[in-house]
């Protein structure tokens, strides 16, 4: 290359800037244009809202299904309200006086669920001040 | 008035990433004439200039917040500009090209000005696109040849090579040549 890249002639460039033309804009172009651009960060702004809403809503049902589930895992908490407390063992008393109780109810291990497995619940309950079998 | 803001356009930026809406008026009417000049070169026929420029404003927008300005801001809104422009040209199944000079409407003459040489519109526009390109971005939007590599996406041996052929086509060519005379 023989001359310096950025070198271009002083009369070119002017030349050059005439040949492009001037920028001329109708009346209410800017305001067109501000204005379009004030909606639509209205509109984003209203979208972003609204997801952070959702995501919080969705965390919330989240929070709501998985919370519970989560803690439905401890054995023992029958009615699922995250403790492990004589309302349990009530729910599983009165599962088994009406023959609603599951096998998994079966903390005693004798192959049945019955009242001393509302016993043993009951005792647990109150031993562990609400931490499980 | 925004459009005299005395903030620099990395500061108006900072403001709109905190949510200062006056900001973006500032920057888009500091940058409209160049934004519209670029469209006006990249617009395919029938498409208004006007209508590309408003939409790379609003491109533009949606970088907020968040937008980080790591180099000049025209350097942004040039390949912003150039896409939308090309994009509407391949929407209308129109062949996407540079706007030609020749006949360009509004060139500017005016006293003590040597007028808009048809001769010279004319020699550029036999320049290779890409050359032609360059060359306008050096010249007319008065970019530094690492930007112009930047805003196209290209090596900076690139844009330089194609400079230099543009100007080494331009000073052989008897249309140009009085723009080189007193030149080197």
């Amino acid at each position: 290359m023989d001359r310096p890249d950025s070198d271009i002639p002083d009369g070119l460039k002017p030349a050059l800037r005439r040949l492009d033309g001037p920028v001329a804009v109708w009346p209410g172009f800017d305001a067109r244009g501000l204005a379009t651009a004030r909606l639509a960060a209205a509109r984003r702004r209203r979208m972003l809202i609204r997801g952070a809403s959702l995501a919080a809503a969705a965390g919330l049902a989240l929070a709501v299904i998985i919370g519970p589930w989560r803690e439905r895992g401890a054995r023992g908490d029958l009615n699922g309200d995250g403790a492990v407390d004589m309302v349990d063992a009530l729910v599983l008393a009165r599962a088994v006086d009406e023959s609603k109780a599951q096998r998994s109810w079966d903390f005693t291990g004798d192959g049945a669920v019955d009242r001393a497995d509302v016993d043993r619940l009951a005792l647990g309950a109150v031993r562990l001040s609400g931490g499980g079998l | 008035m925004p459009g005299q803001d005395p903030r620099t356009d990395a500061e108006l930026v900072a403001a709109l990433n905190a949510g200062e809406p006056s900001a973006f008026e500032a920057l888009y009417l500091r940058h409209r004439d160049w934004v519209f000049r670029v469209a006006r070169r990249y617009a395919p026929p029938g498409e208004d200039p006007a209508d590309i420029t408003h939409e790379v404003f609003l491109t533009l927008l949606r970088k907020f917040p968040g937008f980080r300005l790591t180099a000049r801001l025209t350097t942004y809104l040039f390949p912003i500009a150039r896409h939308t422009a090309l994009a509407r040209a391949r929407a209308r199944q129109v062949e996407a090209r540079l706007t030609p000079l020749t006949g360009r409407a509004g060139a500017v003459s005016g006293p003590g000005m040597d007028g808009p040489s048809p001769e010279l519109a004319a020699a550029v526009d036999t320049l290779p696109p890409g050359q032609r390109e360059v060359l306008l971005m050096r010249a007319v939007d008065e970019m530094t040849l690492e930007e112009i590599a930047l805003a196209l996406a290209i090596p900076l041996g690139t844009v330089k090579s194609r400079l230099h052929l543009a100007l080494q086509t331009l000073r052989s060519d008897a249309r140009a040549r009085r723009y080189f005379e007193n030149f080197g």
